[in-house]
């Protein structure tokens, strides 16, 4: 177990550098994503204010909970979208060989191959949209004049990490999919879409829907449950749940990556 | 043809585009569902209003929109222009017929989808059809897609000056989600941005053949007037880019 942390700390180390230096050989292409990112934002902030000239409360949502609920969602997106995308988005590449590195050779290295072909790219420029996501956050938390209990906000943090394992399980469960259809290309899209559900009140899937996507296979982890968990909405204790949970998905994504690892047979090298 | 066969060889690509197109869709009209409450209607938009007005958008980007400014970006980049140059058309038409082809098979993919999302949806739907509203439905988003057109054109054309195209791309997504009314029903948005929408062009893309076809557009004619306007300026546009670009371009590559 301490051996492998100490491998996964020592991996991370290693590719921030490389990829520290590569952002700064590439500054103009890292300052317009760092300033493009965020701007994707504005769609969902101007939703929110075109419902909110209708209603007052959506699914039990005030205005300022919603930019609470919209905010969280962005700060798990835009760390999934610095540490996890960057590596991952380049797993249908690698196993085409159309990468600077090849699939064939990260399964001769001393090291986990899942860990390899999804982690360790970084993108720092995305950090932007983790910060637009903490101000909309403050912003609807100083609006909305609640009062937070000490276990709230502890528990709220550790229910958007599970937000990041979630997202890393949902994309990884699209994109693993090259491995047995080789051309299919949208699976980034699919995700980006998929994802989104993460930023509206769980209450807004009913009956089955709702169940999948709360419970089975919790994308809302991603945004709603943890502003729920924050703003009193849900017990913290749930968090348990959705670790158990987490943990279950983690294991049989694991199993598919063996199978997938088996499917495998090297496209070109 | 030849694209079209392209994408028939892809075909888990369709499902996929499917469900992109679909998911936010059905999340834009639960929430709107939700919002409605008991009232029976908002600001003169009815349950039937709202389903429609979302499948319709899903629907108008497999007719009027796309993309391909990406395919022009790329083919300038890498030099794969150089013999399209040399034929008898314009490079973006080799484009825009390649995406219409993709089109077209994601539109017949999504066929079933809309059934079922009618079928889902269906004891709050009604709506009428009449020749007039066909025809002014047909007229507006011919337009509104060469309209569409020529914006991926010019996006694809910057390629001359920029090696990347993905940050104006993404710059001219969000406008156009945003006032080009594919967020929201532009009425029912804050007014500020109704009020801009009238002085750019993007409403005219998506937004009004949508509000024909749901017979909220009051002023059709003037609206046709302004879209035809707006396809001669972006066309004169369009000619400037390309020919600037094409004076600066070395075609190395290819």
């Amino acid at each position: 177990m301490f051996k492998h942390l100490n491998t996964f700390i020592r991996y991370t180390k290693a590719f921030f550098y490389i990829n520290l230096k590569n952002h700064l050989e590439h500054k103009e292409y890292f300052w317009l994503l760092f300033f493009i990112l965020p701007f994707w934002s504005l769609m969902q902030i101007i939703f929110i204010e075109t419902i909110f000239q209708q209603t007052t409360s959506f699914i039990g949502y005030s205005k300022y909970e919603m930019y609470i609920l919209f905010g969280t969602y962005r700060i798990v997106d835009g760390f999934c979208l610095t540490v996890i995308v960057p590596r991952i988005s380049r797993l249908s590449l690698l196993l085409r060989g159309d990468d600077n590195q090849h699939f064939d050779a990260i399964l001769t290295k001393p090291i986990d191959s899942q860990l390899f072909a999804t982690f360790g790219y970084l993108y720092l420029g995305g950090i932007s949209s983790m910060l637009v996501g903490a101000a909309v956050a403050i912003y609807g938390f100083i609006h909305s004049a609640i009062s937070l209990a000490h276990i709230n906000i502890i528990m709220y943090v550790l229910t958007m990490m599970l937000g990041v394992f979630m997202f890393y399980i949902g994309s990884l469960s699209l994109r693993i999919l090259v491995f047995w259809f080789e051309d299919l290309q949208a699976t980034k899209e699919i995700w980006d879409s998929v994802k989104g559900l993460a930023h509206r009140p769980t209450g807004l899937y009913q009956g089955i829907y709702g169940l999948i996507i709360n419970l089975v296979f919790p994308i809302a982890l991603m945004g709603a449950i943890p502003a729920d968990i924050l703003l009193g909405k849900k017990n913290y204790s749930m968090f348990f749940l959705y670790l158990v949970i987490i943990a279950v998905l983690f294991y049989l994504l694991r199993r598919v990556w063996f199978l997938a690892l088996k499917q495998y047979s090297s496209f070109s090298s | 043809m030849l694209s079209l066969q392209v994408i028939l060889h892809r075909r888990a690509n369709l499902v996929a585009w499917f469900i992109v197109g679909i998911v936010p869709s059905l999340v834009f009209v639960a929430s709107w569902l939700a919002i409605m409450g008991d009232r029976t209607e908002i600001q003169g938009y009815t349950r039937s209003d709202f389903i429609l007005y979302y499948i319709g958008m899903t629907l108008s980007w497999y007719i009027i929109g796309g993309n391909f400014a990406t395919a022009i970006g790329d083919g300038i980049k890498n030099g794969t222009i150089n013999k399209s140059l040399l034929k008898p058309y314009n490079i973006v038409l080799e484009h825009l017929f390649a995406e219409q082809a993709w089109k077209f098979a994601s539109l017949i993919v999504t066929i079933p989808g809309v059934l079922l999302f009618l079928y889902i949806f269906q004891d709050y739907l009604s709506f009428g059809f009449s020749l007039e509203k066909i025809f002014l439905l047909i007229l507006t988003t011919l337009l509104g897609a060469i309209i569409f057109m020529f914006f991926q054109a010019i996006l694809g054309s910057l390629a001359f000056w920029m090696t990347e195209i993905w940050a104006p791309s993404d710059f001219y997504e969000v406008i156009l989600f945003i006032f080009g009314g594919i967020v929201a029903p532009l009425s029912l948005m804050p007014s500020f941005i109704e009020t801009l929408s009238y002085f750019l062009p993007f409403r005219y893309i998506f937004y009004l053949p949508l509000s024909i076809l749901l017979g909220k557009d009051s002023q059709p004619m003037w609206d046709i007037i302004m879209q035809c306007l707006y396809v001669g300026v972006l066309y004169i546009v369009f000619k400037l880019v390309w020919q600037a670009g094409i004076r600066r371009y070395e075609a190395y590559g290819g």
